[in-house]
């Protein structure tokens, strides 16, 4: 069975290049563009296996839809990564508090974003 | 025969007016709905063009990207904008090994010849388009184009040119950028400092410790923040040669800035002494520096300096000593009980506020 990832980007360009890659690596990705409507697919469908998230999005940003999955039984202990700029400091200081478990940096290296990607699902598995 | 004249001239004036109102209305309307449907219409032609673009080129990118060489059809002349618009928004994207790759690709479509013919062009976008994809094309072969795009009286072209010459001539735009920031203090370093950052690190330590040697103290101010994009060791050490040195006030107070950012704990001795320099300014910013690399050694300094006569550097030295990782907030507020000047009890108690908010 493929294991399914939860990709939450607004830049169209990103998103498609990371569901590229998920999707080269045998991962099934369901993704949006938006926070509102991640939140909306995590609080009515079984969890992912494993979520991507920007950190700035539109209408709910990373933060909020970190607390979602937190709130929820289902997604609550699947490993989250987020997707931050290279000067991000404190506002991955602010997502490990929420319970982020990694991140990648933009500009990003595809090897190394599907090696941590690989780590948590191994873990997980 | 009755003519036009005689018969407007039957109608009363006020009609007249009203009529000619009327037609003036109708004209602009139709006006307006002309240049909208124009508008709309180039609109239209745009997102066509650029869905095309996306559709042919961005799934071949992404193979690139992913290290294989698939065909590149070579671009009509109108994906050519759309196309250098794709092509440097996945560039920033990704990192070096994949820009690599991204390279390899511009090659096999001659992207740094569609880009030279849009460096002439009056389209300011596509122009300032065409001079960043030179640039992250490291094409040699522009250095000349992109050292005369630096003196545009254009801020926007300027900017992107010199950033453009730091690939293919890394030494050139250096120069520029450090003789530009001596010629006009005025203008704010963050854009350049940006760009020294992506500049081979070695090679910008090196040149900017030359540019150090040879610039006058009190011009030094305006080159020192570009230690903070150098080696940390040798900016360190740079400061820590020539701090207790300098005279002049701006430097000082700029080089305890930087040293904020590159130096180590043992520069703590070092900055001490400047928390009792005559000049406000110095003595905030080496209250700023003991905040970042304080022991407890600079525990009673700070607490002196709560009493000092300027506002300003009470409040950073009460932030500083919030900030002192070596002591305990529980420690701090049995000291700020023990104060007798009211001022300096206020500014800590106020700083150590602050921090539980935060």
């Amino acid at each position: 069975m493929e294991t399914t990832v939860l990709l939450v980007e607004d830049d169209n360009n990103m998103r498609m290049l990371l569901e590229h890659l998920l999707k080269r690596n045998d991962m099934q990705v369901i993704s949006f563009e938006d926070g509102q409507s991640a939140v909306e697919y995590i609080q009515t469908n079984p969890p992912a296996e494993l979520a991507l998230l920007d950190l700035y999005l539109p209408f709910k940003n990373g933060f909020e839809i970190l607390k979602e999955l937190k709130k929820s039984e289902s997604w609550e202990n699947i490993p989250t990564v987020m997707i931050t700029a290279s000067d991000a400091g404190d506002d991955m200081e602010k997502a490990f508090r929420l319970g982020a478990d990694d991140y990648i940096e933009k500009p990003i290296d595809t090897r190394k974003t599907i090696a941590r990607i690989n780590k948590f699902l191994k873990t997980n598995s | 025969m009755t003519t036009i004249s005689q018969i407007i001239s039957l109608i009363p004036a006020y009609l007249r007016f009203a009529i000619f109102i009327g037609m003036l209305i109708v004209a602009v309307s139709l006006t307006v709905l002309l240049i909208a449907l124009q508008l709309q219409k180039k609109r239209s032609r745009h997102q066509k063009l650029h869905k095309k673009t996306i559709k042919i080129y961005r799934p071949l990118l992404f193979q690139w990207l992913s290290g294989e060489t698939p065909e590149l059809p070579k671009p009509t002349a109108d994906l050519e904008p759309y196309l250098l618009e794709l092509w440097n928004d996945l560039y920033e994207k990704v990192e070096e090994t994949e820009r690599l790759r991204l390279r390899e690709a511009a090659k096999k479509i001659k992207l740094n010849e569609i880009a030279h013919r849009y460096l002439d062009g009056k389209k300011l976008e596509l122009k300032i388009l065409a001079i960043i994809t030179l640039g992250a094309l490291k094409d040699k072969s522009t250095v000349k184009e992109m050292l005369e795009l630096c003196n545009s009286d254009r801020p926007l072209v300027r900017l992107q040119a010199i950033r453009a010459l730091l690939g293919p001539a890394p030494k050139k735009a250096l120069k520029y950028i450090f003789d530009d920031v001596l010629k006009n203090p005025e203008r704010p370093v963050n854009y350049y400092l940006k760009y020294c950052r992506e500049v081979d690190r070695k090679l910008l330590t090196d040149y900017l410790l030359k540019r150090l040697k040879q610039t006058p103290e009190e011009k030094l101010a305006q080159l020192l923040p570009f230690l903070e994009a150098a080696d940390n060791t040798a900016g360190a050490d740079y400061l820590r040669q020539h701090l207790q040195t300098w005279q002049n006030e701006e430097t000082l107070a700029r080089g305890l800035r930087v040293l904020r950012r590159v130096g180590r704990p043992q520069d703590e001795e070092i900055v001490l002494e400047f928390l009792s320099h005559p000049t406000y300014f110095v003595r905030i910013q080496a209250a700023r520096v003991l905040g970042e690399l304080g022991s407890r050694q600079s525990l009673d300094a700070l607490l002196e300096t709560l009493g000092d006569g300027d506002w300003w550097v009470r409040t950073r030295a009460a932030e500083a000593l919030a900030n002192l990782p070596a002591v305990s907030m529980e420690e701090l507020e049995n000291r700020a009980e023990t104060l007798n000047d009211k001022f300096a009890r206020d500014a800590l108690y106020k700083a150590l506020e602050l921090k539980v908010k935060k």
